[in-house]
């Protein structure tokens, strides 16, 4: 029994530490030259680990560093800033 | 009968409400280098965007006219007047204006500088208009009237890292150059930051575009 539980316990801590995933649905990112300023602006942002564009399906994919948060205020800024709108924001 | 094409489109254009042309802003705190190059044109610009809504260009413009070489030294702003943003489009309307000199006998003469840009793009097409005026101080006649359409189309759909490829084609007018009407199909190529057009105009002349925003 201890067998199951001491794993199961390490991979509850290990992922309460790992970063939180937010997808964003972008309005108007349909060139990848102009849309640089996204990943540029966001990984400026000192709570972020990775960006990634999917232009297929609309969505900024951001991956938190370990236990650090980020606004949806702050994301429809920086996306702002970046010269776009914000259709939707999903946390995983 | 190119005329009256070229007129269709600019009216087009212009009532379509949705279309335009380059991007004179960028995203916010960003820089960006361009430039524009043929036989008859070569033109230089800096330009910094502190928001999304306007930057600032240092511009140098060489144009061969039918009365001989003209260079101009141009600084302007540009400010995004609207923009839309769909799931699937964007489209934006600029205005520009400056005010600089145009290199005349070692001097520089008064030139303002007027424009309006607009585009719209998918992922699939691309449609531009611009019209810009170099109005010259005091001499009216010098005035030089260019107005360009672009349009484009994708014949793949890339992703965000991977090379992007376009077919253009530009349609351009001018008042005083060797030629009225000017015909340039492009081949467009870019990659993350860099982007590249290599034309060839109806006249033969080669036509180099080279833009990086950073």
């Amino acid at each position: 029994m201890k067998k199951i539980i001491i794993p199961l316990m390490l991979l509850t801590t290990i992922n309460s530490f790992a970063g939180e995933k937010i997808n964003v649905t972008v309005k108007g990112m349909v060139c990848s030259f102009c849309s640089q300023g996204i990943t540029k602006k966001f990984k400026q942002q000192p709570s972020v680990k990775e960006v990634n564009v999917d232009l297929d399906t609309h969505l900024v994919s951001i991956e938190l560093k370990d236990s650090q948060k980020l606004e949806d205020k702050l994301i429809e800024t920086v996306l702002k800033d970046a010269g776009y709108g914000v259709e939707a924001i999903s946390r995983k | 009968m190119i005329s009256k094409f070229l007129l269709i489109l600019v009216i087009m254009t212009v009532f379509d409400g949705h279309l335009a042309q380059a991007h004179p802003v960028a995203y916010a705190d960003s820089n960006s280098i361009m430039t524009w190059n043929s036989k008859e044109m070569s033109d230089w610009m800096y330009t910094h965007t502190f928001t999304p809504y306007y930057s600032l260009s240092a511009r140098t413009t060489r144009i061969l006219t039918s009365e001989g070489e003209r260079r101009f030294y141009i600084p302007h702003f540009n400010f995004l007047a609207k923009r839309w943003n769909e799931l699937d489009s964007q489209a934006n309307i600029y205005l520009s204006f400056g005010h600089g000199g145009e290199e005349v006998s070692h001097s520089l003469k008064d030139v303002s500088l007027l424009a309006v840009e607009t585009d719209w793009e998918s992922r699939k097409y691309y449609v531009s208009f611009r019209q810009e005026a170099l109005l010259v101080y005091k001499k009216r006649g010098s005035n030089l009237y260019m107005t360009k359409l672009r349009a484009g189309f994708a014949p793949y759909l890339a992703q965000f890292n991977e090379l992007n490829s376009w077919f253009i084609l530009e349609a351009e007018k001018t008042n005083k150059g060797i030629e009225s009407y000017t015909l340039t199909p492009y081949v467009r190529l870019f990659y993350r930051n860099v982007l590249t057009e290599i034309g060839v105009s109806q006249n033969g002349d080669a036509h180099f575009n080279f833009m990086i925003h950073f």
